[in-house]
Formats: C-alpha cells, sequence, structure tokens
C-alpha cells in the first residue's frame, strides 16, 4: 500500500490541481461525482475513516443549503414550476445546486486533502526546488507553527473579555465586540513577530542562499510518471469537455 | 584575561527621541565571566543587550555614538544573519522565539541555516539534548511544551550554534522555582565547561546571584555600577523584605467563593484539577502557589465559569454558578491576567481605564471622576493620552488593574500578575493589591514567587498535581518548609 | 529617473526578515478574523443569501492595514496565507488567491504614491480592494457557486457597496493607533 504521506508533494500538488481544475472546467455532474468519490476512496484507504473530512463535510453543507436557496430563488433554468408574484421557481434549480455543492465538495475536500497529507517542510523544500529562495519557502512551516500560537492568543483575549462581562449573546454584541476582540491580537502579533525575527535572524537565518534539511524530498520514476500521467489526464478532459 | 566584550557608547538615540536611551557605558567583559545585568524598569538593561547582539541598530532603528566590539570585531561590521558567530541570545517568552512544530527541528533550526551536513546536525542536536535532558521529547510538537520545556527547546537550539556569548533577558521570568533553578544550573554549566561567557538581565528571583561573578547595575539608560556580587548584594541587601502592612480583615461568616469537590477534565483526556474543596471568606487575601501545570489556572477559570466542572459545584456569593447567571456574577468580579495585553486594545489610556464605563446609566462627570481616581490609584495620572502599548509591561499591567478595579468589583481574582515584572514592577502591582484589600475586598492571587505569597497574602493553599493539598496561614509558612520541598516548590531552603 | 524609481521601489518593498515573519503571522490574524466574521455573517440575513458584509469588510481592511504595515511581499504573503487556509472554511478559497493578490497589489500601488495621512487616501486605496476583490469573488461565485449572473451581480454590487465606507473608516483608524503604538516604525 502506497503511504501517501511519504510521497514527493509535487505529485501530490499535480492531483490537488487536478481536481481542482476538472472541478471548474466540468460541467458534468457525473465525472464531479467521480473525483469527489476518488477523495472519499483516498481518505479511507489512507485513513480508514473519514473522520477527518467530517468538519469540512458540515460546513460543504452550509454552503450548499446557501446555493440551493440562492438557485430556488433566483435560478431561471428550465421550465417554470410555480409564480407568486415576483417569487418564480424554474426546474432547473435542483441540478444546478447539486452541480454547484458537487465543484464546491472537490474543490475544498481535494485541497483539504493535500494540506492533511503534506507535512509543511515537504511544501517549503517543494517551493525551493522551484527557485523559491528558502527565506520565502520557510514561511510555509513557519506559518504551521504559529497557527495554533495565535490561536491560543485569540481564545485567551476571549477569555478575558468574556470574566470582564462583555457581552457576546447576541449577533449585534459579536459585531460591537470585534475591535475588542481583534486589536488586541493585533498587537500581539505584532510583538510576536518582532521577536520571533529577531530570533530567526539571530540564527542565521537567510545567511546563505541554501540550508540543510532534515529529510530532503526526492521524486522518484514512478512519481514522475505518476504526474505525467495526470497531467495528460487532464489534458484529456479538457479536450473532452470543449469538444464533445 | 582574554577580553570578550567591549562596549563604549557616548550615546545611543532613537529616532524622534530627545533622550539618549544610552548613554556613557563603558565596560569590558572577559571569557568566561557570567555577568548579571540589574536596574529599574526602563533603565536600558534589554537595549545593552541588543547593542551586543547590534539588533540596535540593525533591527531597532538608531544612531548610535560609540563602539561595541565582541572577540575583537566590530559588530556593526557585521551583518545581523552572521552574529550567531559571535552571540545567542535568547529572550523571556519562549513561545514567541520558536520557529519551528517539532523539538528537533527547532534545536536543528540554527545550525540548519549554518548549512551544515546532516550528519552534523543530528550530532549537535543529540548532544545539546542530551546535556539538557530533554532527550525524551525530540518529536514533541514545541506549542505542545510547558514553559520550562520551552525555554529549554529555545537555550538548546542557541547552543547547537556554540557561540562563544550568551545573552539572556530574563530568561525565568514565567517560571516557577523548581524550573527557573534548574535553568540557571544549567547556565552555570555551559559557563564552566565551555567557558561561555554570559551575560543575563536578572529577574526577580536572583537565582542568577548565585552563580554570576559580575553584576552591572544600570539606570536611566547608563551604567551606575558595576560590582562584584558579594559587594552587590552588601550595597543592595533588602534586610526586611516587601511587606504588606496593611490590615487584612476577614469576615469568617461570608463566603465569596466555595468549591464543592470541584473537579474538571479537559476534552483532550487531560486532568484540569481533582476534587477540590476550597472557601474563601470576604475580605481574605489568599495565595495560590504551586508548579507550572499544578491547576492552578484551571481552578480560577472555574471560579469564573470559564470552565465548567465535570463534578462538583462552584459557587460565588452564595450562589450556585450555572450559564444563566454567571454574566451577572462576572459583574462583582475583576480578573487580572498573566499577560495584560489579552485585554488591552484601546488606543489610549483614559480609553481603557474607561471602557467599563460606557453604557452605564452614569454621569459623564462622575465617570471621569471614577477614571481620574482609577488613574492616580494605579500611578498612570496624567499619561490619559498615551497609547497603552507605548508603556512598560509593568505599567500595561497596572493598567489593566485599573481597568478591572473601576467596576468596584467585591472579589478580584489575579492570575500570576507579577509574571514576566522584574522586582520593582512586581512589588507595585502586590502593593495595589494589598491596597485593594485593605478596602475590604476579597483577593485570590496565584503566584509562583513564595516570597509574595508570604509577605502579601493572609492565607496560602498550595496546589500539586491538580489537587489542593495544603491550606495554612501565611505566617505560618515556615513551619512547611519540608512539605514545601517535598513537593518540589522550595529547594531545600526557607524564604 | 533612476532615483525616482529607486524611490518607488522603496515605499513599496520591504524585504527584511521582520515583514516577511511579520507579513505571515498577521496572515494568521486575518485568517482567524475571517473565520470568526463568516461565522457572524452566517447568522445574519445577508450571509444566508450569500453576501458576506461583516466578513468582505474585515477582508478588506485586513488586507489594507497589513499591506500598510509590511508592504510588499509581507502584504501579499499575508494575504495568500489568509486565501490558502481558507481551504478549511470556505469553498471560495480559489477565488480569494486571485482577489486578496490583487488588493494588496493596489493598496501598495496607493501608499506608494501617498503617505496614507488623509481620508482621501484611504478611500482610493480601499476603493481598489473593494471593488477589484468582489469583482473576483463575484466572478468566483458564479463559476463555483454556480449561481445565476443576475444574483451574482447584484450581491457584489451591495458588498462593495456596505464593505467600502466600513472597511475606509476602520483602516484609516486602526492604521493610526497601531502607528501610535509605537510597535511599528
Amino acid at each position: 500500500m502506497i503511504n501517501v504521506k511519504e510521497l514527493d508533494p509535487r505529485v501530490k500538488l499535480t492531483w490537488c490541481l487536478f481536481l481542482i481544475l476538472t472541478a471548474l472546467v466540468s460541467q458534468s455532474m457525473v465525472q464531479n461525482g467521480v473525483l469527489l468519490f476518488c477523495i472519499v476512496v483516498i481518505e479511507i484507504m489512507t485513513q480508514k475513516s473519514l473522520q477527518r473530512l467530517k468538519v469540512p463535510a458540515i460546513l460543504l453543507l452550509l454552503v450548499g443549503s446557501q446555493i440551493l436557496i440562492i438557485n430556488l430563488l433566483f435560478g431561471r433554468a428550465g421550465t417554470l414550476l410555480f409564480s407568486w408574484g415576483f417569487l418564480s421557481i424554474y426546474s432547473g434549480f435542483i441540478s444546478a445546486a447539486i452541480m454547484g455543492f458537487l465543484r464546491i465538495s472537490v474543490i475544498s475536500l481535494g485541497a483539504i486533502q493535500f494540506a492533511c497529507n503534506t507535512d509543511a517542510t515537504d511544501i517549503a523544500q517543494m517551493l525551493i526546488k522551484w527557485h523559491v529562495p528558502y527565506r520565502y519557502a520557510m514561511l510555509v512551516p513557519i506559518t504551521a507553527r504559529f497557527f495554533p500560537v495565535m490561536v491560543n492568543e485569540y481564545k485567551s483575549i476571549c477569555d478575558s473579555h468574556s470574566v470582564r462581562g462583555v457581552p457576546c449573546d447576541t449577533v449585534m454584541e459579536h459585531i460591537k465586540n470585534l475591535p475588542a476582540a481583534m486589536l488586541p491580537l493585533i498587537y500581539r502579533a505584532l510583538r510576536i513577530s518582532n521577536d520571533a525575527s529577531l530570533s530567526i535572524e539571530l540564527r542565521g537565518y537567510g545567511r546563505y542562499d541554501t540550508r540543510s534539511f532534515n529529510k530532503p524530498i526526492e521524486m522518484s520514476t514512478f512519481e514522475g510518471i505518476a504526474i505525467l500521467l495526470i497531467i495528460i489526464a487532464y489534458i484529456s478532459l479538457l479536450l473532452y469537455t470543449v469538444f464533445l | 584575561m582574554e577580553s570578550m566584550i567591549s562596549i563604549d557608547i557616548k550615546a545611543l538615540v532613537f529616532p524622534e527621541e530627545k533622550e539618549a536611551a544610552l548613554k556613557n557605558i563603558k565596560l569590558d567583559i572577559k571569557k568566561g565571566d557570567f555577568i548579571a545585568v540589574t536596574g529599574g524598569a526602563a533603565s536600558g538593561k534589554s537595549l545593552l543587550l541588543h547593542t551586543i547582539t547590534s539588533a540596535a541598530p540593525k533591527f531597532y532603528p538608531c544612531a548610535i555614538d560609540g563602539t561595541v566590539r565582541v572577540a575583537d570585531r566590530n559588530v556593526a561590521e557585521i551583518p545581523l544573519c552572521e552574529m550567531a558567530d559571535y552571540v545567542g541570545y535568547m529572550m523571556q517568552e519562549p513561545q514567541n522565539q520558536m520557529i519551528s512544530r517539532t523539538v528537533y527541528d527547532e534545536l536543528a533550526f540554527g545550525v540548519a541555516n549554518m548549512n551544515l551536513s546532516n550528519g552534523e546536525i543530528e550530532s549537535r542536536v543529540k548532544k545539546i539534548m542530551s546535556f539538557l535532558s530533554i532527550d525524551d521529547f525530540a518529536h514533541r510538537y514545541t506549542d505542545a511544551l510547558s514553559g520550562g520545556q520551552a525555554q529549554k527547546v529555545v537555550l538548546g537550539s542557541i547552543l547547537t550554534l556554540k557561540s562563544p556569548v550568551l545573552l539572556l533577558d530574563q530568561p525565568t521570568a514565567e517560571l516557577d522555582p523548581k524550573t527557573s533553578a534548574e535553568l540557571y544550573r544549567h547556565l552555570a554549566r555551559i559557563n564552566r565547561e565551555k567557558n561561555v561567557t554570559t551575560m543575563v538581565v536578572m529577574d526577580k528571583s536572583k537565582e542568577v546571584l548565585k552563580y554570576a561573578n559580575r553584576v552591572v547595575v544600570m539606570e536611566n539608560g547608563t551604567m551606575k555600577e558595576c560590582l562584584t556580587v558579594d559587594d552587590y548584594q552588601n550595597k543592595y541587601r533588602t534586610d526586611t523584605k516587601i511587606k504588606n502592612n496593611l490590615p487584612i480583615r476577614v469576615d469568617r461568616e461570608t463566603d465569596i467563593v466555595r468549591l464543592n469537590g470541584a473537579s474538571h477534565l479537559y476534552k483532550s483526556g487531560i486532568v484540569g484539577c481533582q476534587n477540590i474543596h476550597f472557601t474563601l471568606k470576604k475580605g481574605d487575601f489568599t495565595a495560590v502557589i504551586g508548579q507550572n501545570g499544578s491547576g492552578k489556572s484551571t481552578m480560577l477559570k472555574l471560579i469564573e465559569g470559564l470552565l465548567k466542572p465535570t463534578e462538583g459545584t462552584v459557587e460565588l456569593f452564595g450562589t450556585q454558578v450555572t450559564k444563566k447567571n454567571i454574566s451577572q456574577l462576572r459583574r462583582r468580579t475583576g480578573f487580572l491576567f498573566q499577560n495584560p495585553d489579552d485585554q488591552i486594545f484601546c488606543s489610549s489610556i483614559k480609553e481603557e481605564i474607561g471602557y467599563v464605563l460606557k453604557g452605564k446609566a452614569c454621569e459623564e462627570e462622575e465617570k471621569n471622576r471614577k477614571i481620574q481616581d482609577t488613574l492616580e490609584f494605579v500611578g498612570l495620572k496624567g499619561w490619559d493620552e498615551v497609547h497603552p502599548q507605548r508603556l512598560s509591561r509593568g505599567q500595561r499591567q497596572l493598567l489593566a488593574l485599573g481597568s478591572v478595579i473601576i467596576n468596584e468589583p467585591e472579589l478580584i481574582i489575579a492570575d500570576e500578575p507579577t509574571s514576566g515584572l522584574d522586582e520593582i514592577q512586581s512589588r507595585l502591582v502586590l502593593e495595589k493589591l494589598a491596597t485593594l484589600s485593605a478596602q475590604g475586598k476579597t483577593i485570590l492571587l496565584v503566584t509562583h514567587d513564595l516570597s509574595e505569597a508570604k509577605y502579601f497574602a493572609n492565607r496560602i493553599v498550595v496546589m500539586n498535581q491538580h489537587q489542593l493539598i495544603l491550606d495554612f496561614k501565611a505566617d505560618e509558612m515556615d513551619e512547611y518548609t519540608k512539605a514545601l520541598v517535598e513537593i518540589e516548590l522550595l529547594e531545600g531552603e526557607a524564604i | 529617473m533612476e532615483k525616482e524609481q529607486a524611490l518607488v521601489k522603496g515605499n513599496i518593498f520591504k524585504t527584511d526578515t521582520k515583514s516577511l515573519i511579520g507579513g505571515v503571522i498577521m496572515g494568521i490574524v486575518f485568517v482567524i478574523a475571517c473565520q470568526i466574521t463568516g461565522q457572524i455573517d452566517d447568522m445574519l440575513p445577508t450571509g444566508k443569501m450569500g453576501m458576506y458584509l461583516i466578513n468582505g469588510t474585515v477582508w478588506a481592511f485586513f488586507t489594507a492595514l497589513i499591506t500598510l504595515i509590511y508592504k510588499q511581499p509581507g502584504g501579499i504573503i499575508a494575504a495568500e496565507v489568509e486565501a490558502l487556509v481558507s481551504v478549511s472554511y470556505s469553498p471560495l478559497w480559489v477565488s480569494f488567491i486571485f482577489a486578496n493578490g490583487i488588493g494588496t497589489i493596489w493598496v501598495s500601488i496607493i501608499a506608494a504614491k501617498y503617505d496614507m495621512t488623509k481620508w482621501s487616501h484611504h478611500i482610493l486605496a480601499q476603493a481598489g480592494v473593494c471593488i477589484l476583490g468582489n469583482i473576483i469573488v463575484g466572478i468566483g461565485m458564479l463559476f463555483i457557486f454556480g449561481i445565476p449572473v443576475n444574483v451574482a451581480i447584484i450581491e457584489t454590487l451591495i458588498t462593495i457597496g456596505v464593505t467600502w465606507p466600513l472597511a475606509t473608516i476602520l483602516t484609516k483608524k486602526v492604521y493610526e493607533a497601531v502607528k501610535k503604538s509605537g510597535l511599528v516604525k
């Protein structure tokens, strides 16, 4: 069995781009359905469960319901089914909503699968292979490192406001209290970035054009062929969509 | 002995500032010296280290009249990214300085930038891990480390660079006494065994004095004097500890806080605190002490309703805390966080202090009077329009205290309010809490500093491994020395 | 001419480590802010119709603020961090890549030309961010969500109309507060 995490990031990126670009170009519900099926199969094969996709799936259902409402109220494809005052419902709204839902599912889940299965340092190395200076490429793992730090900072700020009795029950109160939550986070971010950048600069960041990596990435022949096959598949699908 | 650092600064001036931030500093540090730097707030201690790293002026633009030499090279001529050959620098907040997700990658970060071979990197990292006894968590995520572990990792990532000079800015200000002592022991070993010249900005623990050979005293941006440790201790000895001499009147009949067998288990399965039975009487000034991770903060969060007890109950002002009444109960309490920056967001001190008065049925004149009184109380009168972020950390903590007390809370909970502050700033914050206590407020103070607990509170409770294990009068602390040593809160000596 | 170019370049670019790391960390704050405001919008009727007005305002505000603080490439780094991390909560992330990028470049151009002290400077900066950004997001909604063209146009126009003035006020106020704080020079 192939360990997806161990694959070269370039293979995974090519597959991810294949999914996204196909979903954007394709007008076929079947094609999008097949792509979504592929994502689910890969997830089951690598993770033995769909747990990781649970939260994104809930969000997608939420967005999907918005697409459904918009198409129901404003869609004009198909035949008129019902009309009352300014409200007109056409038969094409269901297929348009399903198509929209499939497309956003492929685009989102494909990208999430890539992000979950690819180490941030591998992405940095991939960028270095593409001649991006390492000072810039290393910003990818730095983002991964500081994400939980800033989320914790935000939680502390929220706790602080909560105990200060800042009301946060209604939507209006949430909106009103946004500056109180965001400004301390901005100030904290400015302080942390000052400390972090001084700390890394004093540890030789950017001193040479290259740097060493614990696990250097190397593409195998098999992975190269896989990339080629994915590109060929995409071109074929594109030609099929345009000309047929 | 060979000179390692030589500082000769006539003046260091920041743009748009009239006064020099540093002036007339002449200091020569020999190879293998262990220097402690001390001084009041804004005396220039940190800035002095920045002139050695050359961060001032390269990172913090300023004009320097004078020179700083390290290992006989003028630092002005060395690019910042090459300074690692000369100095290793460590700051107060370790989480801000770690840049990698795993401990191993963090330790290897600097040496990987030096383009060394993977074999050499691995060998250096393993040696340092063994030296600092952190072999066990090589593959742990850096954001999951405790304060002490994180500080060791930051130190390790600097040591792998093998710089001949180590500069540390209050490295243990946020650590508990045991972890702090352990870190200083490591620094002493590095200094002794590897002959690394070390310069440490002293925090209030003064642990560094056990190992330093000289003390540099800074005052108003200049070097007041450079003394041997003995001379420093003789000259600056504080025979009597700063004490709370104000009366603490406790009303034994009224319960302000009551925890009835309260426990909290985090979703991740980690125990926060277990079976806590605790009562805080009206007027009490109680200190909660314990090591990092002993459950102190969880206990406070239970009291404030930020966490729900998974077992037992919590009562505030005689009422059981529920989701429905917590907002009302919180109006009667004030919570001072460890990091003042969690709550400060306004663009002026006056606005920040008066924020909670917004929307309250109160005359504008009355509001202004309250704001001015509070500003005076926290020592920030006349600073109304200054941006809070321009204040020192100690002043920001006082501002946070002001914004809490303006609401006239009956109970003030302070979660390590002196963490990260130096001795003078800590004393200011504690004295304000003592004044509030004398005015009849109930105070619950969480601290790492045992002397703060002993000299300011009337009662001490001790947390260990998520449980409340001791509860005694503050003036009886000496009788509990053995117990405190056993749980490693003390290092076998009385305060 | 050479000197003039150098001056313009100096105004647009800031490639020191502080700006790069600042861009990343502020980019994360940008993500957090967008997630929170997205949730607020979801509770509002306009959000249920696909018009993210609060989120759009905060998006335009952060795009401009970070660019003003860190210039380029800090601004574009923050913008793309937000766009790429938004994979986890918005299917429109593909259009954010372009919208954020163009927004930050526009602000850089305006900031290179003006000193950003007057309201007119911020109005102009936000004009580009809100108009260009929302048009791109509108196109994204059209292709990704598959919503009708007239709906996409109306939603885009309403979003521009609401976010432009609000984001202008926010950016000017907060930019001045940040400068006053002394945390950025």
